[in-house]
């Protein structure tokens, strides 16, 4: 069983549960009763990670019996990007009121394969926001919009919500998520504090119900639960009537009006009352004792009081909405919202005939049939956990490779190694120009069986695009077309080189895809000193997935991958556009399946020699293995660092050694690079303990020429002698300022206290550079009995301005 | 998306500064937005969205820079480096050798930008336009790939020669007189002294009456001048006017009143004078030297050989011959058309529309889209009950741009907002709170007492130092105003 994470953020600590907290811990608690592998986390901004909360433990404080309600949680700490792959996240707190903010989460999940399935009680905060606090409004609006993207699905509790939510999807323009209602139980055993000291009856209930006939209204006094209506029926008739009205709940925002006029009344306390802080002994009692039970709500998520009301066998008058209709049925009676007088009908109506009042209690007692928890449990369970995935490809063993190219010579340097290392490989298949085409029929003698196809055979009177990366899609889209391409194949480009036997389980294994990925496209933004095409088509590849709620990963791995037509033909029939929109062809398609076909496909680090660099942490993703070489002429020159090393096809016994040693010297890169991290991590971690923010240096450019640039820079620098710190330097440019054109510059000059520069860097950034990095080490001939310093000098390429810091450095080894 | 238009300077009148300005109409019609940086813009110039390049726009994901190349300017580099997608519109530079008898500055300007051209800039931009044929084969001898160059004529605003002529002006030079007359700069590729040494020539052996009329600034530190008023001295020859800094109507009564336009020049990129005289149906006579051919188009009559006889019995033919000047008149009138505004407008309206599919735009939006819907769709909601909400959209995005409870400072001010969304969001990102009204209040009055730079470092400083950020356990990263502790005195 897949593990199923629930965000309870804030719930275990809950004086008093509401609505949601009650809604969620009841399901939780279900969930923990039949064994799902549930695990409750509570986010702490404190640890910077959820925090994993005891199973037991949680059902003894959400049933009121576990003294300190910390004690729930456990020590385990999970960061959302080691939650586990594949698992399900279950929002249904109401975590827009906690960290970590949906629209950086869920993505992160998203990356996972996780299944993120939100349950969205209402969108009353989108329909209705003048009732709403605005901080709370706002936040409720970004996790919104956050799961309307990224959900895999979305559940409800009614039609009302799901036809609301519905029409949302068409109004913002985003494609709709399948939405999925599941009503909720009625029978709660959690959110109960009957052991808390304070649970005794109000004596002053106990006084005021007696011999009365009263209605009672439960719920926050705010516009929105429409006590107004019943405050004037009440003026208007009721209190005629001789029938009181008791009304519970707490003052929401912005109701002094609504307070003035219900404590103006002359019968205020005599006969119309106000509760604000009723416990749940003194609401019981209410309940058992009302006449009647009144809900007359302008809007609502679901109306659980009502069940609960229907529960208890009172009769209920409800404003005639959809939600109410939907849980009350026939059991209900129901009045405009805004009409006192059909409430006062309803009233007079039952107060005026015992025996139809009777008639409606007996209705109550012995036809109605509360929904129950274990029902609504068991229905996410099965959808969870029961369904089977009707995505039903069934796959055969890969035997074809295919190649867009347009250079013969590294396409016939590179098939050997695929002959030798890929022997399921049978098939070769080379899209390319009409020349080369005939190039390849004449000097391609290997054992694979070649099928050529030409550029004009593909385009079929199309126009190529000029540019290179849109040129790439366009070319491979028009490929998915052809016949001769198998269902399931290899797609390479020339210079991809296998190191050592490759079966095919490396591209299919238990039953998924693997795809290769080597980055976050959403993580390189503003980092690269210089843009090529390549990067513009990657940018452009985000704002797509971005917009479609798909993971970001970055599948340009610059080595073979496994492709699906049938699933590539059936992205680009959704997305007929993109074709010549200029995305990234791996990362479009691997982002898609990812969460297209999620039970078919496993995102895996890539295996990748050489790219981006050689033995490189690439942006923290973590390289298992070197099983391809993306394959550069120059790394095999002179003074380069597989120089000596074979750059042709030699033997396969000595390329499986070659292979070894190149992994060995790239293994000597990764692990200087890791301990470079670690040493600056460390140096981070400290000083944010002792001063409360990260160190950092950071360049501001504010617009006005004759100033020099802030800069912020750490209270001490660590250093040493044989290990570089990589210092992240970043520019913030004003909208409007000469920073935008020219070059800024950052020099780092360790020095000595008589001005002595023993090492100079300096750190050019170019306009739409943000950020950028330097390794400084302190050189051998750098003195270790004075103090050192860094000194800091920035400014703009052409201006004399500039600004110096001077930072102490402490030595470490 | 903006296109963004650079130029060194732009200056009303100049043939580079008439053609970035007609661009950016044409950019305008196509409703994209548009702007115009240099390095000097001239007071004259009243067109909106003109900036100094000091006052340089962030560039975002999507816009599009449109170069204007045709000397050494500093800016050839620092536009290069710019990471966008961008076009260079090659206006030609001059070789520098002519200018080494006139100002080794411009030659070295000129050397300069020939040596960017080869150097910086090829291969860093997006596309490339040359104003002619001429100047395209010029790009591809310095290595630049033929298939990469579009070629599209300059704008000429012919509209502004409708304008009425300096009456003054035409009655000087409607005496009878036969008027040949140049214009163009007083710069050695114009080969100044060729024409005197024609005109000479004619005055002396075909018509005493007649005048040369050299309209054109020259360069103040330039020696070329001199040495052209020197040789005027040693040859003895008269009639020579050379009008100086004139007004746009004197010009137009130089052309109204021409009876020949002659052209000696040994380099020209595109020549926009030979097409006013055309517009003034003033027969021309030029030398076929780099583009002027092309320019000219099979009208006119350009001729191989400057020989003195040889170019005066033909500015003789077209002063005294009505029919050969009518057929020149006629094709010169046929070649005006290829550069009718409509003709060049479609020309690059169809190049952008072409240069946008073929190198998609990005979005810039991220993804914000969805948000700032939401945004629009709650407000409305609010406005149905008679409220506005209490944040901008750009607190929205806040909230969802942030990563959790890190808050990257660097980020947060390139964000680039208006003030009161950089105050809400600085909130979001610092206090996970919205300010309180009377503190959103109290930082509106400091943006309006301090500068913007000042302002947000007021802001974030006093956010970072605030208790809600610490019990918020919000980390900051990036931060440009992170005081150092030993600061002061220490520098």
């Amino acid at each position: 069983m897949r593990p199923l994470y629930m965000d309870i953020t804030n719930i275990p600590e809950l004086k008093r549960y509401t609505g949601i907290s009650r809604v969620v811990s009841e399901i939780a608690a279900k969930f923990i009763a039949d064994g799902v592998d549930v695990r409750l986390i509570a986010y702490s901004t404190a640890k910077h990670a959820y925090r994993l909360i005891d199973n037991d433990r949680f059902l003894l404080a959400a049933n009121g019996m576990l003294d300190d309600k910390k004690k729930c949680y456990t020590d385990i700490l999970i960061k959302p990007e080691d939650m586990e792959k594949n698992a399900i996240f279950f929002d249904a707190n109401s975590t827009w009121h906690t960290m970590p903010n949906r629209s950086s989460l869920l993505p992160v999940l998203k990356k996972l394969q996780i299944r993120i399935v939100p349950l969205i009680h209402d969108i009353i905060p989108i329909r209705c926001p003048q009732y709403m606090v605005p901080l709370t409004l706002m936040r409720f609006m970004e996790f919104l919009t956050a799961h309307m993207t990224y959900a895999d699905e979305i559940f409800v509790t009614t039609d009302t919500v799901r036809s609301d939510l519905t029409a949302l999807f068409g109004e913002l323009g985003l494609p709709v998520k399948p939405i999925r209602k599941i009503g909720l139980g009625a029978d709660f055993s959690t959110g109960k504090s009957e052991n808390s000291p304070d649970e005794t009856i109000d004596p002053e209930a106990v006084r005021i119900v007696q011999g009365r006939r009263f209605l009672l209204t439960v719920g926050t006094v705010e516009p929105r639960k429409n006590q107004k209506v019943l405050i004037e029926a009440y003026e208007k008739k009721l209190a005629d009537m001789d029938i009181d009205v008791i009304v519970v709940g707490h003052i929401g925002w912005e109701m002094e009006g609504m307070l003035k006029r219900i404590k103006s009344n002359p019968k205020y306390g005599n006969g119309l009352y106000l509760f604000t802080n009723a416990n749940d002994a003194t609401l019981n009692f209410l309940y058992s004792k009302a006449f009647m039970v009144i809900f007359p709500s302008y809007i609502e998520g679901y109306g659980l009081p009502t069940i609960e009301a229907l529960i208890n066998g009172i009769p209920i008058a409800c404003s005639d909405i959809g939600v109410m209709r939907e849980v009350g049925g026939e059991f209900c009676d129901y009045f405009h919202p805004d009409s006192s007088d059909q409430l006062i009908e309803i009233v007079r109506k039952y107060a005026e005939s015992d025996e139809l009042y009777r008639a409606r209690r007996r209705q109550l007692r012995t036809e109605y049939h509360p929904p129950k928890w274990q029902d609504t449990a068991a229905a996410y369970e099965k959808i969870f956990f029961g369904e089977n995935s009707s995505d039903k490809f069934e796959h055969k063993p890969v035997k074809q490779i295919v190649f867009l190219s347009a250079r013969p010579k590294p396409i016939l340097e590179t098939l050997p190694y695929i002959e030798e290392f890929m022997p399921f490989i049978k098939e070769l298949v080379v899209c390319c120009p009409d020349d080369m085409a005939d190039y390849m029929k004449k000097y391609y003698d290997g054992r694979l069986t070649l099928t050529t196809v030409t550029d004009n055979e593909l385009l079929n009177g199309r126009t190529l695009p000029p540019d290179h990366s849109t040129r790439n899609f366009f070319l491979r889209c028009l490929a998915m077309e052809l016949d001769v391409i198998d269902d399931e194949f290899i797609m390479c480009d020339d210079d991809y080189r296998p190191m050592k036997p490759i079966s095919e389980e490396v591209f299919y294994s238990d039953g998924k895809y693997n795809g290769y990925y080597f980055s976050d496209i959403s993580k390189w933004h503003y980092m690269i000193p210089k843009l090529f095409s390549y990067d513009f088509c990657h940018f452009r590849t985000l704002g797509f997935l971005r917009r479609n709620g798909y993971a970001t990963l970055q599948y340009s791995s610059h080595q073979p991958q496994i492709i699906n037509k049938v699933w590539y033909r059936e992205m680009i029939a959704k997305y007929p556009d993109i074709i010549t929109k200029g995305y990234d062809e791996w990362s479009t398609y691997f982002n898609y399946i990812s969460a297209v076909h999620r039970e078919q496909f496993r995102p895996c680090p890539y295996v990748t020699l050489s790219w981006p660099n050689i033995g490189g942490e690439n942006k923290g993703v973590y390289q298992p293995d070197y099983l391809f070489e993306n394959f550069y002429s120059e790394n095999y020159t002179s003074r380069h660092t597989f120089e000596g090393f074979n750059a042709r096809y030699s033997s396969p016994e000595q390329i499986v050694e070659e292979s070894r040693e190149k992994k060995l010297i790239a293994l000597k890169f990764k692990a200087i690079h890791d301990e470079e991290q670690r040493f600056a991590d460390a140096y981070a971690a400290d000083y944010e303990k002792q001063f409360r923010e990260l160190p950092s240096v950071a360049l501001y450019f504010g617009g006005n020429p004759n100033k020099p640039p802030e800069v912020g820079v750490p209270a001490y620098i660590r250093l040493s002698y044989n290990k570089a710190h990589k210092i992240r330097i970043s520019a913030a440019r004003e909208k409007w300022c000469s920073a935008n054109i020219l070059t800024a510059y950052c020099i780092l000059q360790i020095i000595d206290e008589n001005g002595r520069v023993y090492c100079n860097h300096r750190i050019d950034m170019r306009p739409r550079l943000n950020y950028s990095y330097q390794n400084v080490i302190i050189p051998a001939h750098a003195p270790s009995d004075v103090p050192l310093r860094l000194k800091i000098t920035a400014g703009l390429s052409t201006s004399p301005l500039n600004t110096e810091k001077f930072i102490p450095i402490n030595i470490t080894d | 998306m903006t296109i963004c238009q650079i130029v060194e300077s732009l200056n009303p009148g100049d043939a580079i500064g008439n053609d970035v300005l007609a661009i950016k109409h044409v950019i305008e019609g196509m409703n994209i937005k548009t702007c115009v940086y240099a390095t000097s813009v001239s007071p004259k110039i009243k067109e909106k969205n003109v900036y100094t390049i000091d006052k340089m726009h962030k560039l975002s994901e999507d816009d599009i820079v449109f170069y204007h190349m045709g000397n050494g300017s500093p800016l050839n580099k620092m536009v290069s480096e710019l990471n966008c997608r961008k076009i260079m519109y090659y206006h030609n530079i001059t070789p520098p050798h002519f200018f080494n008898i006139d100002n080794p500055t411009s030659a070295e300007n000129c050397r300069k930008g020939l040596r960017d051209m080869r150097e910086v800039m090829k291969g860093s931009f997006t596309s490339y336009l040359a104003v002619s044929q001429f100047n395209k084969s010029d790009m591809v001898n310095m290595g630049y790939k033929a298939d990469s160059i579009d070629v599209i004529p300059i704008v000429v605003p012919f509209d502004d020669y409708r304008r009425e002529p300096d009456r003054h002006m035409v009655k000087r030079f409607s005496d009878g007189c036969t008027n040949i007359v140049f214009v163009g700069r007083i710069a050695p590729n114009k080969k100044h002294e060729d024409l005197i040494r024609i005109f000479a020539y004619y005055k002396e052996n075909v018509d005493p009456e007649a005048r040369l009329i050299l309209a054109g600034g020259a360069d103040p530190n330039g020696m070329y001048f001199a040495d052209i008023q020197d040789y005027i001295r040693t040859i003895g020859v008269k009639d020579v006017i050379f009008p100086g800094h004139i007004s746009f109507e004197e010009i137009l009564a130089i052309y109204k009143t021409a009876d020949v336009f002659l052209c000696m020049s040994e380099h020209e990129g595109f020549c926009v004078p030979l097409l006013e005289a055309m517009t003034f149906d003033v027969p021309i006579i030029a030398y076929d030297s780099c583009a002027v051919p092309e320019t000219m188009g099979g009208s006119g009559i350009v001729l191989d050989d400057k020989d003195p006889a040889f170019v005066s019995r033909v500015i003789k033919e077209v002063v005294t011959n009505k029919n050969m000047r009518d057929s020149i008149i006629a094709a010169q009138r046929r070649r005006l058309e290829d550069f009718s505004y409509e003709t060049i407008k479609k020309q690059l309206e169809d190049y952008f529309r072409r240069f946008l599919d073929s190198f998609p735009p990005i979005s810039s939006d991220g993804g914000s889209q969805a948000y700032r819907k939401l945004y629009d769709i709650t407000n409305e909601n609010m406005k149905k009950a008679g409220k506005t909400l209490d944040f901008s959209a750009d607190a929205l995005l806040a909230c969802a741009d942030r990563d959790a409870e890190n808050t990257d400072i660097t980020r947060l001010i390139n964000r680039d907002l208006p003030v009161r969304s950089l105050i809400e969001s600085s909130y979001i990102a610092l206090t996970n709170k919205l300010p309180e009204k009377d503190e959103l209040a109290r930082w509106e009055s400091e943006a309006a007492k301090f500068e913007r730079s000042e302002f947000v470092k007021r802001l974030i400083s006093s956010l970072i130092a605030d208790k809600r950020r610490i019990s918020a356990n919000i980390r900051v990263s990036c931060d440009p105003f992170a005081a150092l502790p030993t600061e002061g005195g220490e520098a």
